[in-house]
């Protein structure tokens, strides 16, 4: 019975209480309202009484340890308000609950009749023994749907109104909620449970977790059957196959004897229930992957497209206890059939699956398999994985990130781990920064100790241990060095966890201790590893126990993180993909690039951040002091041009930051498993030899430490409508949420789903401030299999979520408009503008041959703003006259800003080339163009005497229509060239000074360029010399 | 000559002028210790390198043609070193490099000045620290003597006030004699580098190895089709390999294929990492989506910039995979020029029976664009906010849209993935 460390009312209070505020939190999944006699006011069977009291004691008890370890205490009073409505909820709910087994028959037949019939009628084959069995199993994947959502029965007398302003309105919901049901008919669902909902808090996490328990608790008294003892869980995502957009959510639970697979579905935005697919009785599972749908194929033949969709899995499989777990099974769940077998002479430590490899990970050796054929690729030598955790290997797509046992400095990558960081300067952090920084001087003692202890070989003890690899399994390697993409020091002790981010840009690393994360933004180069770069972003403090992450997830734009240890505390940070501080502007509602506007027009790119922060010279002795890190290849070949051609890979880079977490998730009701695993961290620590004298095949087949939580953002796009009296406007806009999946001792899996939202104060100004975010839970479920649940076996019914995940479908094809199909595809911007275009000058000035008599000049200053008159394109003729008929050509232009100096405009061009004009006689069509030309040349020339009103644009102008004008001119010009050439020095001089009296020069009037020719000589018998070597004369 | 111009091997007494020291290398360029002219250079890159030094390259013109952008000529001229800077007008790199102000500089040869802005080069010194010759040739016409080395010629000035030279009858054959005053002997008025045997028709050179700086340069882009759908871009293209040789990086040629619905790390591993990762926060063509257009909030797609390939790839932001690429053509007169390298592509349409190359003028190949009965409409892309160049068209076929100038050549091609679509 998990003890809840938050709650602090004592039973009376919670009696007291019981009556005020009954249901607090209900969030309404439930599709049909619940009979009334389902409502906790039946006869109640057990007294809930004593079973609280006795719990509450244990949560007294237990609540004193978790204050000592609570960092951050929330205010007591809030909390007692909290626990109070808690318990009392917990206890109607119990109350509730252990009704169910009394009213076991009549409810439930209105209520979940579907699942009933369809179980008595069509299901023999998949369904155990005997039509008993079968009842008693719908009875209890009933049961878990009422326990689920008991409270939320519309109802209850005694029952408030929902006051939730976030659930939706209820016939909304059952709208909603119908769809699953009529689908349900068509095949057998396993259990489905249903979210509980839970109000939102401040003080959330505590909530959350009483209603876990409450639930629980419940559940364990209801059904008096005890649910079977899960082992790991982990949630993942599978992409709908061809349409890579689309993501069901599977959680995985290895259970003591099988698994369980189930699909959680989000049918409105935050509601959503889990269903069982997949249930196996067996031997004990390690590891189980659902195997992608979206393969890439290349033309090549997919020799088990039969039996898609696949899974790969690890189990017992053998008595013996030396050849369990040394094989991996891959198994169709359209057959149900094993369709390969890859055996290993060791256990299996953990399999890793991508979209086009499966790895396989030993004790200190990694396979990577081809997704579609099963053929081994590769063999890869990865480091001894610390202690009990799995192996430190991530994998995405072709890119493989591995732990490597050395570092080879003919492969290391530039880049790399930085010694010194640049911490936020936010002041509520300080203290948290201290503690790090602590930490830091520690790490760096350690590496300094065992500089000492390898007193006879300094270079060696000098290696650093955490070094990362990441491959490119696609390049079929003879060599080890082949496809090695990046390889550097990620951390000096060893490492123990590797995850890549959803963008495969990002590697996040920590060592054995896990204090510190880091992470590098990879740079790889198209060929060679050491042309690659690493930029270290963050570190990322967690705390300043020892630990052992069992998972992490990225959101999908890699601006969250949330890493959960096996201290069951999940901590949330906020970075940015692309490096630098996260703030209010990175993390509001839109995601933003870098480099706000602000940044661009004061110049702050990425460069000018490096030398303002740190400075070169610093910055070297930085270098210097940290052996880890390399400079780019380039960048010490070539320094003049290294900088010159944008290569990102070429630093110095900005040092990281040092962040903490913007929210902890906390966990409160710390499970046995959690404390002896903290417990065994902190003794762990300091017996490190101990661990390392056993080999790690040994290791590999004690107990491997098992994920017994998951993590994983969901992000949602949902369309949220407005509708006035007159319009109706649907916007579209992206929660996110926090998946939380954790084992529990007695009642199988808890999830939990947290809503994540920034909080940004209304009118907040200042962006730079750190991004704050709110936690609510907003709901769990309780998933877990009982005696009573029937097996689900492989072949999957078609209409189970994940095999309709994993057929294509074939949907008709998108209608378009016939000429508007490319219109959306136009981009009008594809890179972020630099801080000044090169024709913005100062600088450079933009000059056009003298040609034709087109207008010519281009120069900086001389913005469209600057004109009182513009030229834009329009269309004439017959489909001007649509314009004022209903069809608006809707692509035919919009200008944004623009000078447009050509008397030819497009759609003149096209008047005139066209020459059957439908509507119009050619005559009024040619008189049209003829006018309109006439008027835009006007404009033109209008324009350009207004741009030359600036003396310094003049004189430019100027001098560009000497040297360019006209040959004769130029060849004149050289004949006087001679004492331009000997008296160069005075002339330049002159230049300088521009001519005061210089008449405004128009295009028609050759005479005053004339004059201006004289004065300019210089210049012209400059540019006279391009003619007598290089022939311009065609200019 | 004079015992004062061998000022061998002096000591970096006058820091902040260092850089106006350049080195002369025949057949390759000028170097200094902080800017690199040399022959083959892109000019992009070029631009980037007068853009890092502000202070310093001063006055800096920019000269092409609106008429012919692809086949004229780009020049850029340094005004505050006199440093004359000619790009092929197709292949964007350096192809000549002049000198014509000599006031402003320092020339070194050999690790040895023979010019700086207090005693400019003459004619015999010239003669004297690179070697000897073919002998020069003389321009009557414009009174111009030019001493030619490989990869070297200096341009003197006769006439004027040094006029009393001759030509005379010579030395036999179609050699003749130019005669002239010792005593005021002309002034090196211009010095070019080039590749070949001739400074007004110079070779064209391809990007020296040292200019990749581990970048990759486009050769070709070609489009892939598969039933009649183009599925990905084939890539060709020069990157250095990690092999050293003679201390510089070794550059190879790949052939590589981009799909559309391919990873971020597909494309990382077969181009690298991009220049810029740029998020579409905001996308203005959202309007033309459909319905809800006004209020629709789409998720960031990203574009990977590889600016030195003049190739953009744009993500999709859930999938991270190839949903677009754009290739750019970086003509001058556009308002990007300056930001990609011009890439080299070769588009077929469907039929094979038009190409659209990055030299293409848009007429080549309109009749695709339209349909028989109604001209195309273009959309008007104005890209930038009170950018003088005009506004650009867009036309569009299915998974191809061209932008063109307003004279016909193309400043973009985007090909988009129409899997979904009709």
């Amino acid at each position: 019975m998990p003890p809840n460390a938050n709650s602090v009312g004592g039973p009376k209070k919670k009696n007291k209480k019981n009556h005020q505020r009954p249901q607090q939190q209900h969030q309404q999944t439930q599709p049909q309202p619940l009979p009334e006699e389902e409502q906790p006011e039946n006869p109640i069977k057990k007294d809930p009484k004593p079973e609280v009291l006795e719990e509450v004691v244990e949560k007294n008890r237990e609540e004193d340890k978790e204050k000592v370890e609570e960092t951050v205490a929330p205010t007591i009073e809030k909390e007692k308000n909290i626990s109070g409505d808690l318990l009392d909820f917990s206890s109607s709910d119990k109350s509730s609950l252990s009704s169910r087994p009394n009213v076991k028959d009549s409810p439930e037949e209105d209520e979940d009749a579907v699942p009933v019939v369809n179980r008595t009628t069509t299901s023999p084959p998949t369904s155990p023994p005997s039509q008993t069995a079968v009842e008693q199993d719908s009875l209890q994947a009933e049961e878990m749907l009422v326990d689920m959502s008991l409270d939320d029965a519309p109802a209850a007398p005694p029952r408030k109104p929902h006051q939730r302003s976030a659930p939706p309105p209820i016939p909304s919901m059952n709208t909603i909620m119908t769809k699953p049901r009529t689908n349900s008919v068509s095949y057998i669902k396993g259990q489905v449970v249903r979210q509980s909902a839970v109000e939102q808090q401040t003080l959330a996490n505590q909530v959350v977790d009483l209603v876990a328990m409450g639930m629980s608790k419940g559940q364990t008294q209801s059904s008096q059957i005890t649910a079977e003892k899960a082992e790991w869980v982990q949630l993942t995502s599978v992409e709908k196959a061809g349409e890579p957009n689309e993501r069901l959510e599977v959680l995985i639970v290895g259970l003591c004897r099988g698994y369980q697979i189930w699909t959680m579905s989000m049918e409105f935005q935050q509601s959503g229930e889990f269903e069982e697919v997949l249930s196996e009785r067996q031997g004990p599972v390690r590891a189980l992957k659902v195997l992608p749908n979206n393969l890439k194929l290349r033309g090549k033949k997919d020799s088990f497209a039969d039996s898609r969709p696949l899974i790969a899995m690890v189990d017992a499989s053998s008595h013996h206890p030396d050849r369990q777990y040394c094989s991996v099974t891959i198994i169709s769940l359209l057959t149900g059939r094993e369709v390969h077998k890859i055996k290993f002479e060791e256990p299996v430590c953990a399999v890793n699956v991508s979209d086009q490899f499966l790895v396989v990970s030993l004790a200190n050796m990694a396979y990577a398999y081809d997704i579609l054929t099963f053929n081994e690729v590769r063999t890869i030598r990865t480091a001894p994985s610390c202690e009990n955790s799995p192996p430190a290997l991530s994998l995405s797509c072709q890119l493989l990130a591995y732990a490597d046992t050395s570092l080879d400095l003919n492969l290391q990558s530039s880049g790399g781990l930085a010694a010194e960081v640049e911490a936020t300067s936010s002041e509520k952090y300080t203290d948290h920064i201290y503690t790090a920084m602590s930490y830091f001087s520690r790490s760096v003692k350690t590496i300094s100790e065992s500089v000492g202890a390898g007193s006879g070989s300094s270079t060696k003890a000098n290696q650093p241990q955490g070094v990362i690899t990441v491959l490119n399994l696609a390049v079929s390697g003879e060599d080890e060095s082949d496809g090695v993409m990046c390889h550097y020091v990620a951390h000096v002790d060893p490492i123990s966890y590797i995850a890549f981010s959803p963008d495969q840009r990002l590697v996040l690393s920590a060592d054995a201790n896990a204090n510190v994360f880091n992470i590098f933004l990879l740079m790889p180069h198209a060929t060679s590893s050491s042309l690659a770069a690493v930029q270290h972003l963050y570190k990322l403090n967690r705390g300043s126990t020892p630990a052992k992450v069992v998972s992490t997830a990225f959101s999908e734009d890699c601006r969250w993180l949330a890493i959960t240890t096996n201290h069951a505390t999940t901590h949330v940070f906020a970075v940015c993909p692309f490096g630098g501080k996260p703030n209010q502007r990175t993390h509001g509602d839109t995601f933003v690039n870098k480099e706000s506007r602000f940044h661009r027009s004061a110049g702050l790119t990425d460069a000018a951040d490096v030398t303002a922060s740190i400075g070169p010279s610093k910055h070297r002795a930085m270098a210097d002091s940290c052996s880890y890190t390399k400079e780019h290849p380039i960048a010490v070949n070539s320094p003049t041009l290294a900088k010159t051609n944008g290569n990102s890979r070429v630093g110095p880079f900005p040092p990281p930051l040092l962040l903490v977490a913007t929210e902890k998730i906390k966990d409160s009701r710390y499970t046995k498993e959690d404390l002896s695993a903290w417990a065994a961290d902190m003794t762990s620590f300091s017996y490190p030899a101990a661990q390392a004298s056993s080999s790690p095949a040994v290791a590999a087949r004690r107990r491997l430490e098992v994920s017994r939580m998951s993590v994983m953002f969901r992000m949602k796009s949902y369309n949220s409508t407005t509708s006035t009296k007159t319009a109706k406007t649907t916007k579209m806009l992206m929660s996110m949420s926090l998946v939380i999946a954790k084992v529990d001792p007695a009642q199988g899996v808890i999830v939990t789903q947290h809503d994540i939202k920034s909080l940004r104060k209304e009118g907040e100004t200042n962006m730079e401030a750190s991004p704050q975010i709110s936690v609510a839970p907003v709901g769990g479920w309780i998933l877990q299999r009982t005696k009573n649940n029937a097996d689900m076996h492989a072949p999957m019914p078609s209409a189970s979520p994940l095999m309709a995940f994993a057929t294509v479908e074939t949907v008709p094809a998108k209608r378009i408009g016939d000429e508007d199909v490319w219109t959306p595809h136009v981009e009008t911007r594809t890179y972020l503008p630099p801080h000044r275009w090169i024709w913005q000058g100062p600088q450079f000035e933009l000059f056009e041959y003298r040609e034709d008599d087109q207008p010519s000049l281009m120069s900086p200053g001389n913005k469209g703003s600057n004109a009182s008159f513009k030229s834009i394109p329009v269309l004439v003729g017959s489909e001007a006259v649509n314009i004022t008929m209903k069809t608006i050509p809707a692509d035919a232009t919009r200008i944004e800003c623009g000078s447009y100096t050509s008397a030819n405009s497009y759609s003149i061009d096209q008047g005139s080339d066209q020459p059957v004009i439908g509507g119009y006689s050619s005559a009024t069509n040619g008189d049209y163009i003829a006018s309109i030309a006439d008027a835009m040349r006007d404009i033109s020339s209008d324009d350009d005497s207004t741009k030359k009103k600036s003396p310094k644009n003049d004189d430019l102008i100027e001098e560009f229509f000497d040297t360019e004008s006209s040959t004769p001119f130029a060849r004149n010009g050289s004949g006087s060239s001679s004492s331009t050439g000997a008296t160069g020095g005075k002339s330049l001089k002159k230049k300088k000074t521009p001519p005061a009296s210089a008449p405004l020069p128009t295009s028609s009037t050759k005479s005053s360029q004339k004059d201006k020719k004289v004065q300019n000589g210089r210049e012209r018998s400059k540019d006279s010399d391009d003619f007598g070597t290089f022939d311009m004369d065609d200019i | 000559m004079n015992g004062k111009q061998q000022v061998t091997k002096k000591p970096s007494t006058e820091e902040d002028l260092s850089f106006t020291k350049f080195k002369v290398v025949p057949d390759v360029g000028l170097k200094s210790s902080q800017f690199e002219f040399v022959l083959g250079m892109p000019i992009n890159q070029c631009i980037a390198m007068i853009q890092q030094h502000p202070r310093m390259l001063t006055k800096v013109e920019l000269k092409y043609s609106k008429k012919d952008p692809f086949y004229q000529d780009i020049i850029i001229y340094i005004g505050s070193t006199g440093i004359r800077l000619y790009f092929d007008g197709l292949s964007q790199l350096i192809k000549l490099i002049e000198v014509d102000n000599l006031s402003m500089i320092t020339l070194t040869y050999n690790d040895t000045i023979f010019s700086d802005p207090n005693n400019m080069a003459t004619l015999d010194r010239v003669n004297e620290f690179f070697g000897s010759t073919h002998p020069g040739s003389y321009d009557d016409k414009h009174n111009i003597y030019v001493q030619s080395w490989p990869g070297l010629s200096f341009c003197f000035p006769y006439g004027g006030e040094n006029s009393n030279l001759e030509v005379r009858p010579g030395f036999g054959g179609n050699l003749r004699s130019l005669k002239y005053d010792a005593n005021s002997q002309p002034k090196l008025t211009k010095m070019s580098i080039y590749r070949g045997p001739n400074p007004s028709e110079p070779e064209s050179v391809d990007t020296p190895f040292s200019c990749y700086c581990g970048q990759n340069r486009t050769r070709k882009v070609e489009a892939i089709w598969e039933n009649g759908n183009i599925v990905g871009i084939d890539i060709q293209f020069d990157t250095q390999n990690g092999r050293i040789v003679d201390g510089e990086y070794d550059v190879s040629t790949y052939t590589r294929q981009i799909y559309f619905g391919d990873s971020v790390s597909d494309v990382q591993s077969i181009l690298g990492a991009p220049t810029k990762v740029f998020y579409k926060s905001d996308d203005k063509m959202k309007i033309h989506r459909g319905l809800h257009k006004e209020t629709l909030y789409g998720p960031p797609n990203f574009f990977f910039n590889y600016f030195v390939m003049g190739l953009d790839i744009l993500f999709d932001f859930v999938s991270k995979r190839v949903v677009k690429f754009v290739l750019h053509t970086n003509a001058p007169g556009h308002c990007d020029f300056g930001m990609y390298s011009r890439c080299n592509f070769s588009i077929f349409l469907n039929d094979k029976q038009y190409e659209i190359r990055t030299d293409s003028k848009f007429d080549e190949f309109s009749h695709a664009f339209m349909n028989d009965s109604n001209p195309p409409r273009p959309v008007v892309l104005a890209r930038q906010e009170q950018q003088p160049f005009g506004s650009t068209f867009c036309y569009g076929i299915k998974q191809i849209i061209v932008e063109r100038t307003e004279n016909g050549f193309l400043t973009s091609v985007t090909i988009y993935d129409g899997a979904k679509e009709k």
